[in-house]
């Protein structure tokens, strides 16, 4: 049976649906399976017209007969859930009736003791009723609900012959719309979920560090003769006013990587982002080379603060070689520009691309 | 007329309770030879024995996790297909469960029908 292009994807789509319903534990081989045996229903549904090409409105009309994608994954992988169809009833009955009656029942008995206390620390007494009914709320739910998943688990034979409250599994029998399927993604626009995570918990450590500590700390440490440590304030004004600057570029990172996170994907929208981004920090860096001197080292103050003589000289040659520094921040300027402009050439092709298929 | 209904209904329920316990024995009996699951189905179903794809499916696969199958995938086909056979220990205990279910249900039919005709 061939598919055209369009009802390729349909499928994939489709199977891309069922495989989320599907325990992690051998999805992929599961997967496989449904494909293969799918296709193989479509064709005996078919007969000989499975020969033909299959456009994606002939496979949908397939695919209607066949199910939609929960009630295929549960077909294959029945979902377990942790408490049985047979014991729903039950626990139902438990959080529907019993835990409101006990909660009235404490409800009624903290009244009464307000009463008879007199009026006494009302507050404390409302307070402690409120308590009590949360608590056997959540206890007897619990409780009931550790019961029933441990007779599911351990002893599934319990109730399993009582028909009359047996209540039947939600397998997605409701139609199911194309539009509910998933989107594809393609290899390249994959993301795991703990990349926008460690980005934004890194982002936001970075970015809490700029802005209140970089300014008040941010200099030459170093301990002194009389062994206390001392900080030289060495960085220019025009360094410490990027400040702000370096907070929006990281601040752009973070947001960057919440639409990751939240698109689960490398979208266009995402990568036009990047591109935005990387065009601030080119913008920045630009800023940062065009400042005249980055350090002021004063040998003087140094000695006074308590630093070695041969420590002075050394950071004096040191500091001497920061015209260098600048064409090492040159260098990674190029850089990051030729990355932005492959950028900009892929993403355009890409939504060319895009506006082609749409 | 209710009252037939009524039986046919307690009848079917009772029906599909004694056919599930012979379910396995029935699709083992069939996997001597290599089969993918919707082979069987349909195998099954030729042969009058109905089946859905609900039942089967989990079944197979926990046949499988059992031991009591081997599985292969196969590529030299129009498409991959996962074939599943007896494994020797599913043939032990398909064989062992054969015996069993035939002293059964000689029993069976000792009890119901030549007691009950003596």
């Amino acid at each position: 049976m061939k598919l055209t292009p369009k009802a390729q994807e349909l499928l994939k789509r489709y199977l891309l649906a069922v495989e989320r319903r599907l325990p992690l534990q051998g999805r992929k081989d599961l997967i496989q399976e449904i494909e293969s045996d799918l296709m193989d229903r479509i064709e005996d549904q078919l007969g000989d017209a499975a020969l033909q090409s299959m456009d994606e409105h002939q496979l949908e009309a397939q695919l209607r007969l066949i199910g939609s994608p929960g009630e295929v994954a549960n077909t294959f992988a029945p979902a377990q859930p942790l408490i049985a169809p047979q014991h729903d009833y039950i626990f139902r009955i438990i959080v529907t009736i019993v835990v409101p009656i006990v909660m009235g029942a404490i409800l009624f008995a903290g009244v009464i003791s307000l009463a008879f206390s007199g009026g006494a620390n009302p507050l404390q007494s409302i307070l402690s009723t409120l308590s009590a009914m949360w608590s056997a709320a959540i206890g007897i739910t619990g409780t009931a609900a550790i019961v029933f998943m441990v007779l599911t688990r351990f002893f599934p034979e319990v109730n399993q012959n009582v028909d009359a409250i047996k209540v039947e599994f939600e397998t997605e029998q409701k139609p199911w719309k194309i539009s509910d399927l998933p989107e594809l993604v393609l290899a390249d626009e994959q993301i795991h979920l703990w990349e926008p995570l460690v980005g934004i918990i890194l982002g936001t450590f970075f970015l809490a560090i700029v802005v209140t500590l970089f300014n008040r700390y941010a200099g030459l440490w170093f301990i002194n003769e009389a062994g206390n440590w001392v900080m030289l304030d060495v960085l220019t004004e025009s360094v410490k006013a990027m400040v702000p600057w370096w907070a929006l570029s990281i601040a752009l990172g973070i947001g960057h990587e919440g639409l990751l996170l939240y698109q689960r994907r490398r979208s266009l929208l995402s990568r036009w982002y990047e591109i935005g981004t990387k065009i601030v920090d080119i913008i920045i860096l630009g800023m940062f080379i065009s400042i005249p001197q980055y350090v002021n080292f004063d040998s003087a103050a140094a000695l006074t603060h308590g630093m070695n003589a041969d420590a002075v000289r050394g950071f004096e040659t040191l500091f001497g070689f920061q015209e260098y520094f600048r064409y090492v921040l040159m260098f990674v300027l190029g850089i990051v520009a030729i990355t932005l402009v492959v950028d900009v050439v892929k993403t355009l092709l890409r939504t060319i691309k895009a506006n082609e298929t749409a | 007329m209710n009252d037939k209904l009524d039986i046919q209904t307690h009848v079917d329920k009772l029906s599909t309770e004694m056919r599930r316990g012979l379910t396995v024995l029935v699709v083992m009996s069939q996997l001597n030879e290599p089969e993918y699951a919707y082979s069987l189905l349909k195998k099954l179903e030729e042969k009058g024995f109905e089946i859905s794809q609900d039942a089967l499916y989990p079944l197979m696969r926990k046949l499988d996790e059992q031991g009591y199958l081997n599985s292969d995938w196969k590529v030299d086909e129009s498409r991959p297909r996962r074939y599943y056979q007896l494994s020797s220990l599913g043939e032990a205990v398909y064989n062992a469960l054969k015996a069993e279910w035939k002293e059964q249900f000689e029993q069976v039919i000792h009890i119901i029908y030549q007691e009950n005709e003596k």
